[in-house]
């Protein structure tokens, strides 16, 4: 009920300071579990002993294997890049110049590996081309060969197949949608004038097109150059980006000042790529103009040859891995069909490296995907309305602080987490918390991102209306507020559940070996010889694969029923 | 009922209130009129408590609500676009207030029926705000505004977002229904036709500042100021050169007027062609414009002192309008010249 009469004198004052004790909560689970892991790897990097020892970065100076990894992180995603984006613009082409049946259910599906964790690609890709896959197993039983004629593991080729794979749609997302609003006649006016064909490219197709390629290149060489499932688990032991060889450094060698210091370079290209890539995006969204290119059934053979080229591609690179991996998971060896991968899941094999059944995987997989989603939505909602209230001061400059989890890899995450949250003042290592607090840190960005858009969009009059029929503050947000973001809420939430149940590199350091999640469970089973680990970690990775999917389909609808709604 | 003293406010070091004086009687519809940005829906966010005022008060029957907070001051306050809350549907709006009050479920019931039938919309319980039709989203608004039986309520531009034929009709049924629900209003409008319609009394703004108040007849008969006579249409505004023992000397002639005005007014009204009585005074010229407009016609004459004047005369004035290029003599009424503040 109503609090009757407020007579003290500034009842404002008192609310401002309600809030800024409320801000006190997202940026202490900051400060501790993001800023201080941070401090702790720059800590051990610079002055392992406590004294000031520059050896870690003098060593990553003067040694050439260092050196190597760093061009090689920079080769391949400079690779990955380029094939990417050279694939992604003539598709990009046919979606904004023609209409053809299933387009945007294919423009929707193609979406779809972007949300699917590392582990499941990779274990999708093992299943295809691997050489335990469906196409050495097919072509070894047909012509009767004893290795695998298809050796694609462990090269650099099958790095760069599952970037693209990745990286794809990304590229065709930003490069279409910019397209499409572009103002037809220009082009027309370059044709009228005599360009045709590839001059028509050049000179006017790619330069107007500028920004948004250089944008979705920027974006893809972001995401290949902190690979890490990918390269660690298809890679083998001669490839190794950055992230991989903080991994490696960091447990395998226990050269903790050294991982620290490839961590701080790692850090330092990020926040340098992310500056740049947010100032292209910046200029993408304010150059649009408001012509729109009419897409057009085909009518030339070519046109049609072109279109059918691409949607062949599409379909093979993005959907071929995922189908071969459904089937390969039923597929035993030579003898047909079966589900003993699935039913062997619940079984504690005595040679296991997992300790537990891999079932148990899924279990701790749902506990702390459901703890993280509880914390992410919690600490986000109160971010969002935070951030949301421009005319609080120093709100402004809070917004980027805010999304910085989203800069630093995960790898990077999970490495300052062992190293900071180990030892007193905080000693977490035994404690299970640690993967969920880590996915929070990860998945938070995602729910302010989804949350504070619907809370900008309710026009401040509504809000006042429902305080001038008698709502307290409070009751503001409990009836109007809350009601009016609950769609934005919802996809918060289930991008906090997909991303802690997908999320790999942070989990793989903080992981006790008794409470595997089910990517490392994936993750261990794949690197175990043995038909049985190997289609157990596929059996794992299609149920991983199912979650992230409908998760992605709930986001999806969830977002489209959103438009026009109000 | 309501008494607001000496208003300041300031809004990034710019004075949008100055000195607002304003006293609201029991069960009277008082408008406020002026241009946008003239500060009316700051006062009105004052008087709500959106606003916090940096000098004044806000008195409801003699006590100071200036620390009682929004949700505790029981006025009513309708948006210019409705905010109706698009996750309810219109009962879910209409009784949201009742619901804060803590009403019980049949009362609110009740109270629904009872101010839907009001407002025209029985039988609209279960409609989805979001598919109205604009005239409907206004009577919502309005229905949801007047549920709570406020102390106070307070329109902003209730129906700015609306078609002109649809406000016409519209703000004659929202005095209507403000009268037979009995409450005290405020009514914000740029719209003088609107305010005069409505008001029972109209009081005119302009920076900040209330330039006059009174009923609708009296601000059009007698505007005090050059600004208010001006904001009303009324053009025929003649400087005052000097100023001698009750005669003041325009560019047209003297007039005798009380007073040390800056301006006087020639009310369109004023002239009547009838040459009857010498003790009227009589301006000439040509007329240079003829607009007829049903009941009356628009002369604007060109004077030969180089004024252009514009008067209306009735379409039944029963002797023949001059045409464009006549020349005309003819008389102005003398009580209807008005003397005029300068401001």
């Amino acid at each position: 009920m109503d609090t009757g009469v407020d007579r003290s004198r500034s009842p404002l004052t008192r609310l401002v300071n309600l809030r800024y004790g409320l801000l006190l909560v997202p940026l202490v689970f900051l400060a501790v579990f993001f800023f201080y892991p941070l401090i702790s790897i720059l800590g051990v990097s610079l002055a392992p002993e406590g004294q000031l020892n520059l050896g870690a970065f003098t060593a990553l100076i003067t040694s050439s294997y260092y050196r190597d990894t760093l061009v090689f992180t920079t080769v391949q995603a400079l690779l990955s890049t380029l094939l990417t984006i050279g694939l992604a613009l003539p598709g990009a082409y046919i979606f904004v110049r023609y209409q053809f049946p299933g387009k945007s259910l294919l423009m929707a599906l193609a979406t779809l590996p972007f949300v699917l964790p590392t582990v499941v690609v990779a274990a999708a890709f093992s299943a295809l081309i691997g050489p335990r896959g469906l196409l050495n197993t097919g072509l070894m039983s047909l012509f009767s060969l004893d290795t695998p004629p298809v050796q694609l593991d462990r090269t650099l080729a099958i790095i760069l197949i599952v970037h693209v794979f990745y990286n794809y749609a990304v590229a065709l997302r930003l490069i279409s949608g910019y397209w499409a609003n572009q103002n037809p006649r220009m082009e027309e006016a370059a044709r009228v004038l005599g360009a045709h064909g590839w001059r028509l490219w050049w000179t006017i197709r790619l330069p107007l097109l500028r920004p948004a390629v250089l944008a979705a290149a920027m974006l893809v060489f972001i995401f290949t150059f902190t690979s890490f499932g990918v390269v660690l688990i298809l890679g083998g032991p001669r490839f190794a980006t950055l992230e991989v060889e903080i991994y490696r450094q960091a447990t395998g060698l226990f050269n903790l000042p050294v991982a620290g210091a490839l961590a701080l370079v790692q850090i330092v290209f990020m926040f340098a790529l992310m500056v740049v890539y947010t100032r292209l995006q910046k200029r993408i969204t304010t150059d649009i103009q408001r012509a729109e290119y009419v897409a057009l059934p085909p009518r030339s053979r070519r046109a049609k040859l072109m279109i059918g080229l691409n949607l062949v591609m599409m379909v093979v690179l993005l959907f071929a891995p995922l189908l071969a991996l459904v089937i390969r998971s039923f597929t035993a060896g030579d003898s047909g069909w079966t589900l003993a991968y699935y039913q062997r899941l619940t079984v504690n094999t005595r040679q296991s490296l997992l300790f537990v059944p891999p079932a148990q995987a899924i279990s701790n997989s749902l506990v702390f995907a459901g703890i993280t989603t509880l914390l992410a939505l919690t600490l986000g909602l109160i971010t969002a309305y935070l951030l949301s209230r421009r005319n609080l001061p120093l709100v402004r400059w809070l917004d980027p602080l805010f999304m910085l989890p989203l800069a630093a890899s995960a790898v990077t995450l999970g490495f300052g987490f062992i190293i900071a949250l180990d030892s007193p003042p905080l000693n977490l290592r035994a404690s299970p918390l640690l993967i969920p607090l880590a996915h929070t840190l990860v998945a938070m960005p995602f729910v302010v991102r989804s949350v504070l858009p619907a809370l900008r969009a309710i026009p401040p009059t509504v809000q006042e209306a429902a305080s001038v029929l008698g709502a307290s503050p409070w009751r503001v947000w409990r009836w109007i507020d809350l009601p009016l973001i609950s769609r934005g809420l919802a996809v918060g939430a289930t991008f906090a559940f997909t991303v802690s149940m997908g999320e790999f590199g942070a989990s793989l350091f903080v992981v006790r070996p008794d409470t595997p999640t089910i990517p490392v469970a994936i993750f261990r089973l794949l690197s175990q010889p043995g038909a049985a680990n190997y289609g157990q970690a596929l059996a794992l990775s299609v149920i991983l694969m199912i979650v992230s999917a409908v998760g992605f389909v709930f986001i999806e609808r969830l977002r489209t029923a959103g438009i026009g709604e109000f | 009922m309501l008494a607001v003293r000496e208003i300041n406010l300031f809004y990034q070091h710019q004075p949008v209130l100055q000195g607002i004086d304003l006293d609201i009687f029991q069960g009277e519809i008082l408008c406020l009129l002026g241009a946008s940005g003239c500060g009316k829906t700051s006062l009105l966010r004052v008087i709500a408590g959106l606003e916090q005022p940096d000098a004044g008060d806000v008195l409801v029957n003699g006590h100071s609500v200036l620390d009682v907070p929004v949700h505790a001051r029981d006025f009513g306050l309708m948006f210019q676009d409705f905010a109706l809350f698009p996750h309810l549907n219109v009962a879910g709006n209409v009784t949201f207030g009742l619901r804060m009050h803590g009403i019980s479920h049949p009362l609110q019931q009740e109270r629904l029926r009872e101010v839907l039938a009001l407002v025209g919309l029985a039988g609209f319980e279960e409609r989805d705000v979001t598919r109205l039709s604009g005239g409907e989203r206004q009577r919502v608004a309005l229905a949801r505004s007047l549920a709570p039986s406020p102390r106070l309520l307070m329109l902003d531009e209730p129906l700015g977002s609306l078609d002109a034929q649809l406000r016409e009709r519209l703000v004659i049924e929202l005095r209507t229904i403000i009268k037979q629900a009995g409450v005290t209003a405020i009514y914000v409008t740029h719209d003088q036709r609107e305010a005069f319609a409505i008001a029972d009394r109209v009081a005119v703004m302009n920076a900040g500042r209330i330039q006059q108040i009174g009923t609708p007849e009296v601000i059009y008969r007698h505007p005090a100021s050059v600004f208010v006579s001006r904001f009303l249409g009324l053009n025929n505004v003649l400087p005052v050169m000097s100023h001698h023992a009750g005669i003041v000397e325009t560019a047209v002639g003297e007039f005798a007027v009380p007073g040390e005005p800056a301006a006087v007014l020639l009310h369109p009204d004023s002239l009547s062609l009838v040459n009857d009585t010498s003790e009227r005074l009589t301006i000439s010229g040509v007329v240079v414009e003829r607009v007829f407009s049903g009941r009356e016609y628009q002369l604007a004459l060109a004077l030969v002192t180089g004024e252009k004047l514009t008067f209306t005369i009735s379409a039944h004035n029963g002797t023949g309008i001059p045409a464009v290029g006549d020349s005309l003599t003819a008389q102005i009424d003398p009580a209807l010249v008005i003397p005029l503040a300068d401001r």
